[in-house]
C-alpha cells in the first residue's frame, strides 16, 4: 500500500492560521497600543471629548456598531445621541463622559477578543508544525 | 470549469460586498396623512403627509435626500404623488417627511375613497381628517442620495 504523505496538508494548517493570526492580531495590537491610549487621551478632558468621540466612532474590527449583543442596545442609544450632537454643532458635556467611556469600553473588549483569537490561531499553526516535525521525522526514519 | 467556479464565487463575493456596504430605504414607516379644506377654494383640499425614512446604515449618512411617494390604492392605482426632500438622515435614525399637498377634482375623489372620508364632513368634529395608511397605499416610487461616511462627516464638524 502507498503511503500517504500529509505535508502539504501540514502547511497549510500552519500558513493559513498564521496569516489569519497575524492580521487579527495586528490589528488588535494596533488598536490596544496606539487608538485606546489616544481615545482615552482625548476623552478625559472637556475640549477633547468631541475628537474623542470621533476617534471611537470607527468600530474596531471585532467590535462593530452593526451587530447587537445584550450589552450593545446602550452603544446604539449613546452613538445616535452623540451622532446628533455632534452634527447639529453642540458640545459634550463633562458629565456625559461616562457614555464615551462606554465605547472606549467595548473598543476594549473587541481587541482582546482579536487578541484571543491571534492566539488560538497561533495555538494551531503550532500544532500543524509539531504535526509536520513528526511527519517528516518519521519519513527520515523509515 | 474551475475557473468557472472560481469567477462565480468572486462574483457572488463582490455583489455581497457591495450589497452589504449600504442599505437603501425601501418603504415609507408609519405614513398617516390629515385632510383639510383650503380656506378661500372650492373644491380644493390639502393632503398633510407624515411618515419617515429609516436609515438602517451603522456608518453611511444619508445627505440632500430627494425623492417621491405614491398614494395607491386598494387595486394598485397610483391616485396621488407627494415629493419630499430631507437634508440629512444620520446612521440608525428616522428621517421625518411631512409635506403637503393640494388636490381637486378626481385625484380628491380618488384620495378620499381610499381614506374613506367625506369631503362634506371634513373639518367638523366628527370627521377631523386624520388617517393611517397601510403599506399597501403607501409606495416609495423614488429616492435618491449622498452616501457620506459618519466618521468624515463628523470629522469635518469637529474642525
Amino acid at each position: 500500500m502507498e503511503k500517504i504523505n500529509d505535508s502539504n496538508l501540514y502547511k497549510v494548517f500552519i500558513i493559513v492560521p498564521l496569516v489569519i493570526a497575524l492580521f487579527t492580531g495586528g490589528v488588535s495590537l494596533y488598536s490596544k497600543i496606539s487608538v485606546e491610549p489616544a481615545a482615552a487621551k482625548l476623552i478625559s478632558s472637556a475640549e477633547t471629548m468631541k475628537q474623542g468621540y470621533v476617534l471611537l466612532r470607527e468600530p474596531q474590527l471585532f467590535a462593530g456598531y452593526r451587530y447587537w449583543d445584550s450589552d450593545g442596545t446602550a452603544v446604539k442609544n449613546t452613538i445616535r445621541y452623540f451622532d446628533f450632537m455632534i452634527f447639529s454643532g453642540g458640545e459634550i458635556k463633562e458629565e456625559e463622559k461616562v457614555y464615551l467611556e462606554l465605547l472606549l469600553d467595548r473598543r476594549k473588549s473587541g481587541s482582546m477578543l482579536g487578541l484571543k483569537t491571534a492566539m488560538f490561531m497561533l495555538i494551531i499553526s503550532a500544532m500543524g508544525g509539531a504535526a509536520l516535525y513528526l511527519e517528516n521525522r518519521k519519513n527520515i526514519t523509515e | 470549469m474551475y475557473k468557472l467556479y472560481l469567477r462565480g464565487i468572486l462574483l457572488l463575493a463582490a455583489f455581497s460586498l457591495v450589497t452589504s456596504c449600504a442599505k437603501t430605504p425601501e418603504r415609507v414607516i408609519s405614513p398617516s396623512v390629515k385632510a383639510s379644506v383650503v380656506q378661500g377654494e372650492e373644491k380644493s383640499w390639502s393632503i398633510f403627509f407624515t411618515g419617515g425614512i429609516k436609515n438602517e446604515n451603522d456608518s453611511t449618512a444619508f445627505i440632500n435626500i430627494e425623492g417621491n411617494i405614491l398614494l395607491v390604492n386598494d387595486s394598485g392605482e397610483k391616485i396621488a404623488s407627494v415629493p419630499f426632500k430631507i437634508p440629512a438622515i444620520l446612521p440608525f435614525e428616522t428621517g421625518v417627511i411631512k409635506e403637503k399637498i393640494d388636490i381637486k377634482g378626481e385625484t380628491a375623489e380618488k384620495v378620499f375613497s381610499m381614506l374613506s372620508i367625506s369631503p362634506d364632513k371634513l373639518g367638523t368634529p366628527d370627521e377631523p381628517g386624520n388617517r393611517f395608511l397601510e403599506d399597501k397605499n403607501v409606495k416609495l416610487d423614488s429616492i435618491k442620495f449622498e452616501k457620506k461616511d459618519i466618521v468624515k462627516l463628523l470629522g469635518e464638524k469637529v474642525k
